[in-house]
């Protein structure tokens, strides 16, 4: 071949080339944790990846109301068995259909007890799964189970294809994922950076942007910057103390969730002296000045709550905060039998969006009620270790939140219920209204007990909500992006100007 | 530690006083600053104030001029760094004081007996230098939690080995000289010739050491607070006001900056001490 | 000499037995991460039962009975938090700090050594007074400020060099900058003060009278001998390398062994600290073993 033909052949095949190249929309997202690996039953950290590679039966709307995914519908067949109805033609990206088989076998490895899946306690309530025809599948509860729907919205029941999950074995897949999503994973490199591209033959259509990279960047003012200097078009968790800095700047838009983030709460040990008495507690909860938490140290990125469920939780119940009323407190406190007041300790990460800084006013605001806290900070896997074990100081702060869940059970029953290890509460009425919310399958019903443990927490303070904290994204204006309440980025809804 | 011979023949004398008069010079200064704090006209260090956030140097406040500015809850970041100075300075001291007491302890014992008890701290030595003293730290303070107490315990166990080196071989030395066999021959208990006639001439090359060890010590203190595993805000340290100041590089840059300084000043200060007082007293620390 | 070297080689296992045998005991003696590792909202049974298949409830002996007898196999565990065989993490991650380490080692001994002859060269002039403070000034400033500082200036008001990451030139330059400093002025130091030394002695003089350039002397002559405590130094300072190398990985973001070991320890990923700290054990004790050897090399009269 002559050189200068070849020459030119070459130069006009780039030339071909750029313009679909200039076209192909990429957008980079900054993460604050990365992630170490995308088995979606198998996962230790947040879904917000494997979201977009995975698909639900039941999917989760912008509303937040629960649709049909990959399953179009579903009911209860009785009060302990439910029919799913599957989407017809829908297959991964290696070809597989997704099918009842498939739906089975992705929820069968994480039931299996010898997997010793961390997500199990997600879908405990599953007794059995089958598959009923090809696209039907038939799922059995121990007991009745209201939440099932809402459980086959969220991690862990992620479909997986068996084909390729058998021949690759679960290191390999937790490596190399393959889903039936909106994208599919192009390169997984730990600690650096997730690459996904558009899956063409996603069942709701293709994606508009083609390219997505996610990069891990745990240090805020490094999310930040990158931001500002255009390496990434989205950050996701910019603390509330850092928004001046992204004052100004024509270029980037700060996304408020309110409500989107965790309920900050006190924890009590409610079988220690004094606080095994209401009326101390009462006491506690009216002498902290909780919006001063929000609109000082949380510059106004928090809301302070009455109750641990949020505001889009199914049974929520809008309980206000309790208002400062420092008089109350003191003459609540003499009543008790502790007039002049008394030690405490007090145990508070730094975890949360300036939550060492929270817990230092809530010190100094119960000292002017006679109530002298000794505040220990410790190191957050020190803390867990000593939550989990129930070793943790008397007074504990620490957040809940439900969500994935959105249900006001998810927020309420692991603090509440007697015997969880999480809850330090010892209520037989708590312990009764629970239980009994979890065995009512009807709605209705689930709701009213569901307010009623709200109302009691409410006036027997078993612990201390304090305020429900925002999450903020930080994004290029060159991007439409809205933030959920339920903390998913589901890439397909993102569109570039 | 080469001694540098050469340069002393020199000019001795200036080049020693120089050096040393420098170096103690900023010690002194920043440690008086230090202790002498809580009686300075400056704003307290701990109380927050959030009509104050992110002042700049210089800036007038309600308790009184902010000369290095304010931090994110409006407290004083000159009261800060001095307070921070206090705290790390207690800390490094002890670490040092305990590390060079156990190591010079265990080094003269073992160089003194010979033997297994010597072959036996060798290896003990060897497999504490063989951990990086950070990994090390961070990971006792992460099993342990991270209080005062043991802070400085766990700084001390990680400067022994090389006192108990230098100790050793020391002791070695001096157990040789003709002196101490006479003492030996003369039937004297083992404690009375290790303390009255070998650690005497222990001395000087200890305290030579402490000088050096010192600045590392407060660079290794810094960094265990930068990475927040050190004693926790609101208690100022060197290492936590930088860590702390990190997250709010784009607000303000001089949250970062002098807690540095202070760190870097004093570290120079140690060193050109420890230097003169090396070359001073002709010490080799092989 | 065959000997020595086995008695060395046999002295450096002695060392990693025991190391393994610390770090093993220390980090299991305050109790295990089951509870770390299950998701909020898990039952106490289901974190028994997890903590049971893992083996934690089993007695310390049997533990590390087992560990070691992986490690023999060549297994030295499955990190808690990745799922993976650590020594596939480690040796992924090994690169990064490796190029970040031989950069930082590379552009220091250079500059090092270079500041430290031109002061040997014209002792307590402007000229030497300006390289020794230079040197001063990289062993006095903290790695993780000098990083801070430097990310302050370049990339957030010049936003000249990203602030983190891997795989460009651009961001290796600042991290590789701040791990070095440190090191080119302890060589500086160390290279100027033995050349001193060095170049008093009669047979440089005897050099320098005969009319022979001062250049020559120095390269030629001098530094063979002045070399030897440099390069053991570098064996010294090659453990707090790691050290030094695990703060800067953190400030710049840099996908390294050094913040894998920090992430680590702070999810309790008991399989990964210790084995992250068996390699850094092996790598100072193999680097003091080849520096030995070094050293009888450049100077058989040299017992060790």
């Amino acid at each position: 071949m002559k050189r200068p033909a070849l020459k030119f052949a070459t130069t006009a095949l780039l030339f071909a080339l750029l313009p679909a190249a200039a076209q192909a929309a990429e957008i980079t997202i900054a993460q604050a944790a990365s992630a170490t690996a995308m088995d979606p039953g198998f996962l230790k950290e947040s879904a917000t990846l494997v979201d977009n590679i995975f698909d639900t039966m039941v999917r989760r709307g912008d509303d937040m109301s629960l649709q049909p995914g990959l399953a179009t519908e579903w009911k209860a067949v009785d009060a302990n068995t439910w029919l799913f109805t599957l989407r017809e033609g829908v297959t991964f990206t290696d070809g597989e259909p997704v099918n009842a088989e498939a739906v089975k076998f992705s929820l069968d490895r994480i039931l299996d007890p010898n997997s010793h899946a961390p997500t199990i306690s997600y879908i405990r309530t599953i007794k059995s799964v089958e598959a009923v025809g090809d696209n039907q599948v038939r799922i059995t509860t121990h007991g009745p189970d209201p939440l099932l729907p809402t459980r086959m919205s969220r991690y862990p029941a992620y479909i997986v294809p068996p084909g390729y999950v058998k021949k690759v074995g679960d290191s390999e897949f937790a490596r190399k994922p393959v889903g039936s999503g909106a994208y599919r994973l192009e390169a997984f490199v730990p600690d650096e950076k997730v690459v996904m591209v558009a899956n063409e033959h996603y069942w709701r259509g293709k994606p508009a942007i083609d390219r997505v990279t996610w990069r891990p960047i745990p240090e805020a003012t490094a999310r930040l910057t990158a931001l500002l200097t255009g390496e990434v078009q989205l950050v996701e968790n910019v603390p509330a103390d850092l928004v001046p800095a992204l004052k100004n700047r024509p270029n980037v838009v700060l996304e408020q969730v309110k409500g989107g983030g965790l309920t900050i709460y006190l924890g009590l040990k409610d079988a220690e002296k004094p606080l095994n008495d209401v009326r101390v507690r009462q006491a506690l909860s009216l002498a902290l000045n909780r919006p001063a938490y929000t609109q000082q140290l949380l510059h106004g990125y928090g809301t302070p709550t009455g109750t641990m469920a949020g505001a889009s939780d199914f049974g929520y119940l809008p309980v206000p905060a309790t208002v400062q009323d420092v008089a109350k407190a003191k003459s609540l406190l003499a009543e008790a039998g502790y007039p002049d007041g008394f030690t405490l300790r007090i145990q508070a990460p730094r975890r949360y969006i300036a939550s060492a800084d929270v817990a230092q006013a809530i010190v100094q605001d119960l000292s002017a009620i006679g109530v002298k806290a000794q505040l220990e900070v410790p190191e957050w896997s020190v803390y867990t270790q000593q939550v989990a074990a129930q070793k943790q100081a008397p007074v504990y702060m620490l957040a809940w939140g439900s969500t994935q869940t959105l249900d006001a059970d998810a927020a309420l029953f692991p603090i509440l219920r007697s015997g969880e290890p999480y809850s330090t509460v010892h209520d037989a009425t708590f312990d009764t209204l629970l239980d009994k919310s979890r065995q009512t399958v009807d709605a209705g019903e689930r709701k009213k007990l569901l307010e009623q443990v709200q109302q009691r927490v409410a006036e027997q303070q078993p612990l201390l909500p304090l305020y429900r904290e925002d999450t903020l994204y930080a994004h290029s204006n060159a991007l439409v992006f809205k933030g959920r309440v339920d903390a998913r980025i589901p890439l397909y809804d993102l569109r570039l100007k | 530690m080469i001694e540098p011979r050469a340069a002393l023949r020199r000019r001795p004398g200036r080049r020693i006083y120089g050096d040393a008069l420098i170096g103690t010079l900023l010690l002194v200064v920043i440690i008086a600053a230090a202790l002498l704090s809580p009686w300075l006209p400056l704003p307290d260090a701990l109380t927050n104030n959030l009509q104050e956030v992110f002042l700049p140097p210089g800036s007038p406040g309600a308790q009184g001029t902010h000369w290095l500015g304010t931090d994110q809850l409006g407290r004083d970041l000159l009261s800060r760094i001095l307070a921070g100075t206090r705290l790390s300075l207690m800390v490094v001291v002890l670490s040092a004081l305990i590390g060079a007491a156990i190591g010079t302890a265990l080094g003269t014992i073992a160089g003194y007996l010979g033997g297994w008890v010597d072959a036996l701290l060798m290896r003990l030595i060897d497999i504490q230098l063989a951990i990086p003293f950070i990994l090390l730290i961070l990971l006792v303070i992460a099993l342990m939690g991270a209080s005062l107490t043991n802070i400085i315990v766990i700084m001390g166990c990680t400067s022994w080995a090389i006192y108990a080196r230098v100790a050793r071989a020391k002791t070695l030395e001096i157990r040789e000289l003709e002196y101490i066999q006479a003492v030996r021959a003369m039937g004297f208990s083992l404690p009375r010739v290790l303390f009255r006639h070998i650690l005497p001439n222990l001395f000087t090359p200890l305290v030579v050491l402490l000088t050096l060890d010192v600045p590392r010590l407060i660079v290794l203190e810094a960094s265990v607070g930068f990475l927040g595993m050190g004693i926790q805000p609101p208690t100022p340290t060197l290492g936590n006001l930088i860590g702390e100041g990190r997250s709010y590089m784009l607000l303000s840059q001089w949250l970062v900056l002098y807690p540095g300084l202070v760190i870097a000043a004093l570290v120079v200060g140690c060193n050109l001490l420890g230097d003169a007082l090396l070359r001073r007293t002709h010490t080799r620390l092989e | 000499m065959l000997n020595l070297i086995v008695n060395r080689l046999g002295q450096s296992l002695l060392v990693m037995f025991g190391v393994s045998a610390l770090i093993f005991f220390s980090l299991h003696i305050t109790g295990d991460p089951a509870a770390l590792m299950m998701p909020p909202g898990s039952s106490q049974q289901e974190i028994d039962r997890f903590r049971h298949s893992m083996g934690f409830d089993r007695p310390l002996l049997w533990q590390y009975g087992h560990y070691l007898s992986g490690i023999l196999h060549g297994d030295f565990g499955e990190s808690l938090r990745y799922s993976q065989p650590v020594l596939a993490l480690i040796a992924e991650r090994l690169p990064a700090t490796a190029l970040l380490a031989v950069s930082a080692l590379a552009w220091s001994s250079v500059l090092g050594l270079l500041l430290g002859i031109v002061s040997a060269l014209r002792p307590h002039g402007p000229l030497d007074l300006l390289c020794r403070l230079l040197a001063f000034s990289g062993q006095a400033i903290p790695v993780f400020w000098l990083g801070l500082l430097m990310i302050l200036l370049f990339s957030l008001r010049l936003q000249w060099l990203p602030s983190g990451g891997y795989g460009t030139f651009a961001a290796l330059i600042m991290p590789a900058i701040s791990l070095g400093a440190f090191y080119m002025s302890a060589v500086a130091r160390l290279a100027r003060a033995s050349l001193l030394e060095v170049l008093q002695t009669d047979y440089i003089r005897t050099a320098r009278a005969k009319g022979l350039s001062a250049w020559r002397i120095v390269v030629r002559h001098g530094l063979r001998n002045a070399l030897i405590p440099v390069i053991t130094v570098q064996g010294m300072y090659f453990a707090s390398l790691l050290g030094g190398a695990l703060v800067t990985e953190i400030i710049f973001s840099w996908p390294g062994i050094g913040r894998l070991a920090i992430q680590a320890i702070q999810n309790r990923d008991f399989p990964l600290v210790q084995a992250i700290v068996l390699l850094a054990a092996l790598v100072f004790v193999a680097i003091n073993l080849i520096i030995d050897l070094l050293y009888l090399a450049l100077n058989p009269r040299i017992r060790l």
